[in-house]
């Protein structure tokens, strides 16, 4: 019989979503790019902590911060997204490099 | 292959390309599009890991709202010059070789650590329980190969929980893991695999059968009723009567008026709550209609 899937399994489905996260925040010049790249880091996090409280003795604890994150992205989302269209109003582009009014 | 790791490959396939492919894509709207892709086979592990309702909650308010507002964000804001903003080759080539370096790094530092030595460090187990459930499972199986084989198995862990748990000391019917126990990982994960397949060890008994709607409902309104009775109960085992022995953990705690450790979530899902008014208003004062500031 073949093991089943473990613990190990999901924790690297995490790592990679993490990592594509933050390169996608790191690289993406478009400001909307730099949010799709948050939500996979806590989406990458959100994965990390189901599969803790199914292969731990954390129980539902695990699963119950997910749902904060979940809620959480979701407000920081709409912030985000304000302050985008705000910078698109201001600047006329959303490329974030171009966001350097208060470089000394 | 069991379907259930069929399923996990699928989505866990599925959810990688999807995050791979918003880093590569240079086109915003393609991006939203692989993004919903990979969030929506997070969901699809989650129910595989018996998480029915934040799966749940993830494609509502991830893909059914998060993405929808991401997309909404995308439509204001690309003219057809923005749609595609390109970065140089160099910057490229520079972020994915410090990508592979990361994910390497924390790929080495989760499989150096072992886990089911955690796992098995911190519960309590009650072999009676264990062995009662594996013999039901050897007594339901139908040919006379099967059960002999599971009947080696049952052997070959008692005789290595044996040599590695010993009696509990506040309370005798029930197994800790001997300090100086020496198990290398294999044995952790027979032990670990054992219990939780044959021997009917759970973690979490609503996890196990899905239904996990109404404790976590009431653990957001403050009380817990898988941990606050009986917190040294860490051997859940699932049982048809699960319900039961719960109201009758509930008659036992009353009766000896052992006082119930909170450990639910409701000053956090107040703070969570006015957190959600102060962004309704703050977001919807940042973006209300404004002169455009000419540049």
């Amino acid at each position: 019989m073949e093991p089943a899937i473990g613990l190990n399994g999901y924790l690297s489905v995490g790592a990679v979503l993490f990592v594509a996260g933050v390169v996608c925040m790191a690289t993406k010049r478009n400001g909307i790019g730099v949010l799709m790249g948050v939500e996979l880091v806590l989406n990458g996090a959100n994965i990390n902590f189901v599969a803790f409280s199914k292969f731990t003795p954390l129980g539902l604890d695990g699963q119950i911060i997910s749902l904060f994150v979940i809620v959480l992205a979701a407000a920081e989302a709409a912030v985000a997204l304000a302050i985008a269209l705000n910078f698109y109003n201001n600047h006329l582009t959303i490329d974030v490099d171009q966001g350097d009014d208060l470089e000394g | 292959m069991t379907i259930e790791s069929f399923f996990y490959y699928f989505f866990a396939l599925w959810a990688v390309v999807g995050a791979m492919a918003v880093v590569v894509n240079q086109n915003v709207a393609r991006m939203a599009f692989w993004l919903i892709v990979s969030l929506g086979s997070t969901a699809a592990l989650f129910f595989l890991m018996h998480a029915d309702f934040v799966g749940a909650t993830q494609l509502l308010i991830y893909v059914g709202g998060t993405l929808v507002l991401l997309i909404f964000g995308v439509m204001l804001t690309s003219s057809e010059p923005l749609l595609r903003i390109r970065m140089s080759m160099g910057d490229l080539v520079i972020a994915a070789a410090i990508g592979f370096l990361f994910l390497a790094m924390i790929n080495f530092t989760v499989s150096a650590v072992r886990w089911d030595q955690l796992a098995l460090r911190q519960i309590r187990v009650d072999l009676s329980v264990v062995e009662d459930h594996a013999n039901e499972r050897i007594a339901a199986l139908s040919s006379e190969d099967d059960q002999e084989a599971a009947r080696e198995r049952l052997a070959e862990f008692k005789t290595l929980f044996e040599k590695s748990f010993q009696k509990a000391e506040s309370d005798s019917t029930k197994y800790v893991l001997a300090e100086g126990a020496e198990l290398d990982a294999r044995d952790e994960a027979f032990l670990l695999g054992f219990m939780r397949t044959e021997g009917g060890l759970t973690f979490s008994p609503e996890s196990e059968d899905g239904g996990t709607g109404r404790p976590i409902g009431l653990s957001l309104l403050g009380s817990r009723p898988d941990q606050d009775l009986d917190r040294s109960d860490d051997h859940r085992v699932i049982s048809p009567g699960y319900s039961s022995r719960v109201s009758q953990r509930t008659l036992d705690a009353s009766e000896t008026k052992e006082p119930a450790i909170s450990t639910g979530y409701l000053l956090p899902f107040e703070i969570a709550s006015v957190h959600l008014l102060v962004v309704l208003i703050g977001a919807s004062y940042l973006a209300r209609a404004k002169r455009r500031v000419e540049t």
